[in-house]
């Protein structure tokens, strides 16, 4: 479960802006989900590659140039759906485990 | 004084420290396995790359001009090493790492259920020695005729002491195998290829010679 849910909380990021990976990585740490690094550019990368992320480069004074990310349509409907999903589910719990006997 | 060597990471260039300098190759080396199956792994690798080189030019100033190893082993721990990367790439069925509950049973000797010429005491002595069975049948088979009974008699001491080697667990440590979930997997599927084969034997042998 833990796999979608990275690339679900991957795809929110990036449909609220375009971001660069290192943003993607304050963002998480900050919600205090955590995950190495290197866990995410894999996953970047196969998103990238199923058409649900795009990237341009951006030129940087002060290093290499980076990938800046944007969220492209089926990524914008996949994401819609995971939100759905998501929101679905934890409904279903909240009904499960808020039940007093 | 230290030597320095000059390297660019990603197209910048660094003076780094020679341990450091080694460290870091090995780290990269092991990132580059890692995804060498992927789809992508070049890109993937740029990637951790630019961000390596990113991690390293925010360390480096004016008073501060060479990577030493303190750098390298920051940069390595908030990337993480490969095998904590995740996502399934690459599966940690690599023998020792995961095996449940630490269990280690020593190696011991068994009588092996899947090598029986009459009772599989070859077939474990065997697999404790990692040799064929074979030598150890000719051998009790010459030592027999040479006049001397008492391989018989080891041989029946053996058939009574020794146990079989029955669950999977005791089939891995009879030679000696780590015992962990991916041996016991990899173990299960051979014992059910081997009746499947046996049934196969038994199906085609009953073929030619039916009962009446």
């Amino acid at each position: 479960m833990r796999k979608g849910v990275l690339e679900y909380c991957i795809l929110s990021i990036i449909a609220a802006k375009e971001v660069y990976a290192s943003d993607i990585l304050s963002v998480l740490k900050k919600a205090e989900l955590i995950v190495v690094e290197g866990t995410l550019y894999p996953l970047l990368t196969r998103l990238k590659n199923e058409g649900l992320l795009n990237y341009r480069w951006e030129e940087s004074k002060t290093g290499p140039p980076r990938k800046y990310y944007s969220i492209t349509g089926s990524g914008q409907e996949l994401f819609s759906l995971l939100d759905q999903s998501w929101n679905e589910l934890v409904d279903s719990i909240q009904k499960i485990t808020k039940v007093n006997p | 004084m230290k030597k320095t060597l000059t390297v660019n990471i990603s197209g910048v260039v660094f003076h780094i420290d020679e341990d450091a300098y080694l460290v870091l190759n090995d780290y990269l080396n092991s990132i580059r396995r890692h995804f060498a199956r992927e789809q992508g792994s070049d890109e993937i690798f740029a990637d951790i790359e630019t961000r390596i080189a990113e991690m390293l030019g925010d360390r480096i100033g004016d008073s501060k001009q060479v990577i030493t190893i303190e750098d390298v082993e920051e940069v390595i721990g908030r990337i993480g090493q490969p095998e904590e990367f995740g996502e399934g790439f690459s599966d940690a069925k690599t023998g020792n790492q995961g095996s449940y509950a630490g269990q280690s049973i020593p190696k011991r000797l068994y009588r092996d259920p899947d090598n029986t010429v009459i009772s599989g005491i070859c077939g474990g002595l065997g697999a404790y020695f990692h040799t064929d069975p074979l030598w150890f049948r000719v051998l009790f088979i010459i030592t027999t005729f040479a006049g001397f009974g008492t391989p018989i008699l080891v041989y029946l001491i053996l058939w009574i002491a020794v146990p079989v080697a029955k669950t999977a667990a005791e089939r891995l440590s009879m030679r000696g195998e780590p015992v962990n979930l991916s041996n016991i997997e990899n173990n299960i599927g051979q014992e059910i290829n081997n009746l499947k084969n046996k049934f196969n034997d038994f199906t085609r042998s009953h073929k030619r010679n039916p009962k009446k």
